[in-house]
């Protein structure tokens, strides 16, 4: 295995999990989250000469996820979001059923949440990512950001309304 | 809901959720990203026969492609990895090989996808124009496009979902319509608004409509956050066969400053007959 390999798949494994979650979060399906996992990995090795500088690969990855997810839901080329009576994985954990539920409301809730506001919260809350690197990442200004944030967030408070709503 | 609540909540949910076992690995990855290069390298070096393709690669920079053919891994490696890897999950493609990802680039299951997008143009109402224009790869998708796409396998059966979406056009009015088909066997619901409410976690105001002996669901005004659609339809044929067809004035987002349709192309119920339609019920 070449230097430039080795080294590409050891960013490999030590991030893709992070993404995967992150795209997840996105397009609220694993299926999916892993085809955008492997596009923006795949992007990433085409420029790794260019970008290998560790304190660069995170953002250039992250943009190409983000880009990648925003391009592919405006051109309508992948159909699915929310597809399956149970597309959320039951819960592992030892707390009580109420509890994983409201868990689940929350990301059921926020798939709803139109893509681009959605990109603007999973980049602020979930990455803690800066306004100003929001921007950068979204090709837009602070401004934009805040502005979507805040929508977005009126949005998924509504949903969470109309989704805890018998 | 505040800020910090939702940073909050993330991190709780998603520390309940189970991921399934990755799929893809460095390995693969590499593999795939070597092949594309190749391929983009054999079109630059033949670019006197193919400027079409050269452009759209031009303008992507990278290898984003044709109708059917989301990324470019079609070529085969010049020399094997040298990174050990497991095979993926993907069925096997038409050259005896596994499919790089989800997304069939050849074959059978291509072909349904051809066939789908052929047989939606030809059902546009008279008076509509079906607009043929190429993609630029970055925020100007191609006008027509089509995918079949592997979606699971259950008890040894292959689930496919396969796809059309294209443009019409009616004096300066642009919109658009889509298709969407899964194979028998798929997990979808039977109830007609059950399902038709089920195309991409689209919601809305959802009416009954009766073609002939079909009871389809038909969604006439979208209600939640995603309304990419104005209306849309679903149904379950006998054999398990789902078909999905949606109609919109514009052409989401609009970025080519495109005017929307005044009127969208088929009536409620057109659109809930294009669902039961034996030319979209493709297995």
């Amino acid at each position: 295995m070449s230097d430039r390999d080795a080294a590409f798949a050891e960013y490999f494994a030590a991030r893709s999990d992070a993404m995967r979650g992150t795209a997840y979060l996105l397009c609220g399906d694993w299926h999916r989250a892993e085809d955008l996992v492997q596009t923006a990995f795949t992007k990433l090795y085409l420029a790794w000469d260019r970008v290998s500088r560790h304190e660069v690969l995170d953002g250039y990855l992250r943009q190409t996820l983000v880009r990648t997810f925003l391009d592919q839901r405006r051109r309508g080329w992948w159909r699915r979001e929310r597809v399956s009576d149970a597309p959320l994985d039951p819960p592992a954990g030892p707390d009580g059923a109420a509890t994983h539920e409201d868990r689940l409301v929350l990301l059921q809730a926020l798939s709803r949440v139109p893509p681009r506001q959605r990109a603007v919260l999973v980049l602020r809350y979930w990455e803690d990512v800066s306004i100003e690197e929001t921007a950068a990442l979204l090709d837009c200004s602070p401004g934009t950001v805040k502005s979507q944030a805040a929508k977005g967030l009126q949005a998924l408070r509504e949903l969470l309304v109309e989704e805890k709503t018998p | 809901m505040n800020e910090q609540e939702l940073r909050d909540g993330l991190r709780s949910a998603m520390a309940v959720v189970t991921p399934p076992p990755r799929s893809v690995n460095a390995a693969a990855v590499i593999r795939g990203a070597r092949r594309a290069r190749v391929r983009q390298r054999a079109i630059w070096a033949g670019a006197g026969t193919g400027l079409l393709v050269a452009a759209v690669l031009v303008g992507s920079g990278l290898p984003l492609g044709s109708p059917g053919q989301p990324l470019d891994f079609g070529a085969p490696d010049v020399a094997p990895s040298p990174v050990a890897s497991k095979p993926g999950p993907w069925p096997t493609g038409p050259d005896g090989q596994p499919q790089e990802d989800r997304t069939a680039r050849a074959g059978e299951r291509y072909e349904q996808g051809v066939k789908l997008l052929d047989r939606l143009v030809a059902a546009v109402p008279l008076g509509y124009t079906v607009p043929d224009r190429a993609g630029n790869g970055r925020d100007i998708a191609p006008s027509r496009h089509h995918q079949a796409h592997f979606e699971d396998r259950i008890g040894g059966t292959e689930l496919w979902s396969y796809q059309a979406s294209i443009e019409v056009a009616r004096g300066q009015g642009t919109g658009r319509v889509l298709a969407e088909v899964h194979t028998a066997g798929n997990q979808l619901p039977s109830e007609p608004c059950a399902l038709s409410q089920r195309l991409w976690g689209m919601q809305g105001e959802c009416q009954l409509v009766s073609v002939g002996a079909a009871q389809v669901g038909v969604v006439v005004r979208p209600t939640g956050g995603d309304r990419q659609y104005d209306q849309w339809a679903g149904y379950r044929h006998p054999d398990g066969v789902v078909v999905f067809v949606a109609q919109a004035k514009s052409v989401f987002p609009v970025v080519e400053r495109q005017q929307p349709l005044t009127t969208l192309p088929f009536t409620v119920q057109q659109l809930a007959a294009l669902a039961t339609s034996e030319n979209l019920h493709l297995n």
